[in-house]
């Protein structure tokens, strides 16, 4: 039986921190308004913004903690974001971008999922409209989730607090975050946790195609860089699922 | 990361709600000549039944297998499934209606031994059961009509995307995961053919190797048949719409024009349904030995009157589709 004083008692805390573009298009504002309509969770957005343009007023306009004018890598301004904070506060990090779409009750309908399988590293699937890097984040229809080896770096991640001590700060040297999916589960490995992709809370990312405010070439050159320097899975490897959970059928 | 030995090749079996057929198939890759740790078997059971769950998990106590279900979901989906699941660099693809012989892992290896490169991938053989080879119509669809497999016509040489065929084609998994999996729209049919077309791009090549081989044992009845035209006409025309921007692909797939066929066809369609079943019931009752009747004038009747059903059917699932289709797009611009 619930006991009538939790009923209305928040799950816990959850930060969401993110990197908005002021002067191109972007869904910050209405990501915002969608994660903060959490039932179950304290939901608090931190967000930067990268660009010229300086404050509207607008909806992120007490969201916002940091601006910055000039070109500034991503890794960079989210441990900024971070290092303002006390991550031990809150139970759960979402990192995100500011291009993306997701479903209705999302922080509800995915930490659901999350707790209950106890990923400490998350993010949801990809819809099929979706821009889509890596085939294998693409939504598995009939799955409500998959424990994995691999949870891409964008364009939304979710960490859980056991994962703080191994993940974050994010590592400087892969600037933009690529080649870190692939150091990631290594040291998840290590630590004894569970990385898993939520299919059934599956998020949108076709408002902006990947990689056109910065430099690909530059960006795969450095992950090489990065890889060198530290172990790494291979796509085969990453790409696989140990276990996964069907859809619960109503 | 896993410390346990990598097999050296995937068997992806997807079932539904075929339980006989299924234990067949799945105890057919139990005796494989292949050590049995350079293999893993992957079955993934797209939404069966609980009676059928229940039997392919207890098979389990037989056939080291991994079992993953999800309610269901279609071929597509299924197949993404399995190739996540799998561990080995080979993946071959499996129905559950075929029984594989002993060698057909075996053989799969030799191939791509022998066409190692990523984008080259092998069609094995797929023989009727001699129990089927004398049904009229199991013998049609995999001879001269084709609807089902068709070796006939397969050239020794490397082969297209349209021999791109699902349920028994290997491929190296990692070329997949980078160039491309099942798309999950198509519930039934034209999964694999679709899947080909993308990889052309990134060079795929078939090739047909008959030295391995299965056994389809599933006996399809005319009604069973005509529904898979039906399913598959609607897969075709997903397809096409998919690349509207491609001329020649409906002409490849024999689905150009069908307008004009299908308002030549479309007032006689129940006829020309109602003749092919009654045909095709009626040269079960033959009797076997010589008659007065011509047999094979009797078949030639026949073929022609499944190949006009058939055509029928798909055209008929093709038109059905693309009216859904405009008929989304218009309540689409009208909202």
């Amino acid at each position: 039986m619930t006991d009538p004083a939790n009923i209305h008692k928040p799950k816990g805390k959850v930060l969401v921190v993110g990197v908005y573009l002021a002067d191109k298009p972007n869904l910050a504002a209405p990501l915002t308004t969608s994660l903060l309509q959490s039932k179950e969770w304290t939901v608090s957005c931190h967000w930067a913004r990268l660009g010229s343009r300086g404050s509207n007023g607008g909806p992120l306009e007490h969201q916002t903690m940091l601006s910055i004018s000039k070109r500034t890598e991503k890794s960079v301004i989210i441990n900024q974001l971070l290092s303002r904070i006390d991550p031990s506060d809150y139970d759960y990090i979402f990192m995100v971008d500011d291009d993306i779409t997701i479903p209705d009750q999302f922080i509800d309908d995915y930490l659901e999922i999350v707790s209950r399988r106890a990923y400490s590293l998350s993010q949801p699937a990809r819809t099929h409209s979706s821009y889509i890097d890596h085939y294998f984040v693409a939504q598995l229809l009939g799955v409500e989730s998959r424990r994995t080896n691999f949870v891409e770096i964008g364009p939304i991640v979710c960490f859980h607090r056991s994962s703080y001590p191994v993940l974050l700060p994010l590592d400087e040297e892969a600037p933009m975050g690529w080649g870190l999916d692939f150091v990631w589960p290594i040291s998840m490995e290590q630590s004894e946790l569970t990385l898993g992709i939520v299919d059934q809370c599956p998020v949108e990312h076709s408002f902006r195609k990947p990689v056109q405010y910065y430099d690909y070439a530059t960006s795969d050159a450095r992950m090489h860089t990065f890889f060198q320097a530290r172990p790494h899975l291979t796509y085969a490897q990453s790409f696989m699922i140990h276990e996964s959970y069907p859809v619960a059928l109503t | 990361m896993s410390k346990a030995a990598c097999p050296l090749i995937a068997a992806i079996l997807t079932t539904y709600n075929r339980p006989n057929l299924f234990t067949k198939a799945v105890l057919s890759l139990a005796c494989q000549t292949l050590n049995q740790e350079d293999y893993e078997i992957i079955v993934v059971d797209d939404g069966s039944d609980k009676e059928t769950q229940d039997l392919v998990i207890s098979l389990k106590a037989i056939v080291d297998f991994k079992y993953v279900y999800q309610p269901n979901s279609g071929l597509a989906s299924a197949k993404n499934h399995g190739l996540f699941h799998a561990r080995a660099p080979i993946v071959l693809f499996l129905d559950d209606d075929d029984v594989s012989s002993p060698n057909l892992l075996e053989q799969h290896l030799v191939a791509h031994a022998h066409y190692p490169d990523p984008n080259f991938s092998i069609l094995s053989h797929t023989w009727l059961s001699e129990e089927l080879m004398v049904d009229p119509l199991m013998n049609f669809v995999t001879s001269n009509g084709g609807h089902l497999f068709s070796y006939n016509s397969i050239s020794t040489g490397l082969l297209d995307y349209t021999y791109f065929w699902g349920g028994r084609t290997s491929c190296k998994r990692d070329y997949l995961l980078s160039h491309g999996v099942f798309n999950p729209v198509f519930k039934f049919g034209f999964e694999d053919i679709e899947l080909g077309y993308r990889l052309r791009n990134a060079g795929l090549h078939v090739v047909y190797w008959k030295a391995a081989s299965n056994t389809m044992i599933r006996k399809i009845s005319i009604d069973g048949f005509l529904n898979r035209c039906y399913r598959q006409g609607q897969s075709a025309s997903i397809f096409i719409s998919l690349y509207p921007q491609d001329r020649i692909l409906p002409k490849q797939l024999y689905l150009d024009q069908v307008d004009v066929e299908w308002s030549r066809l479309s007032p006689n369609v129940a006829s020309v349904i109602s003749a092919c079943c009654h045909l095709d019931e009626m040269i079960r009752y033959l009797p076997k030995e010589a008659s007065l009747i011509n047999s094979q004038y009797y078949l030639q009747c026949l073929h022609y009157s499944y190949s006009r059903a058939f055509r029928a059917e798909t055209i008929r699932g093709y038109i059905d589709s693309l009216t859904k289709q405009s008929q989304g797009q218009h309540s689409a611009t009208q909202a």
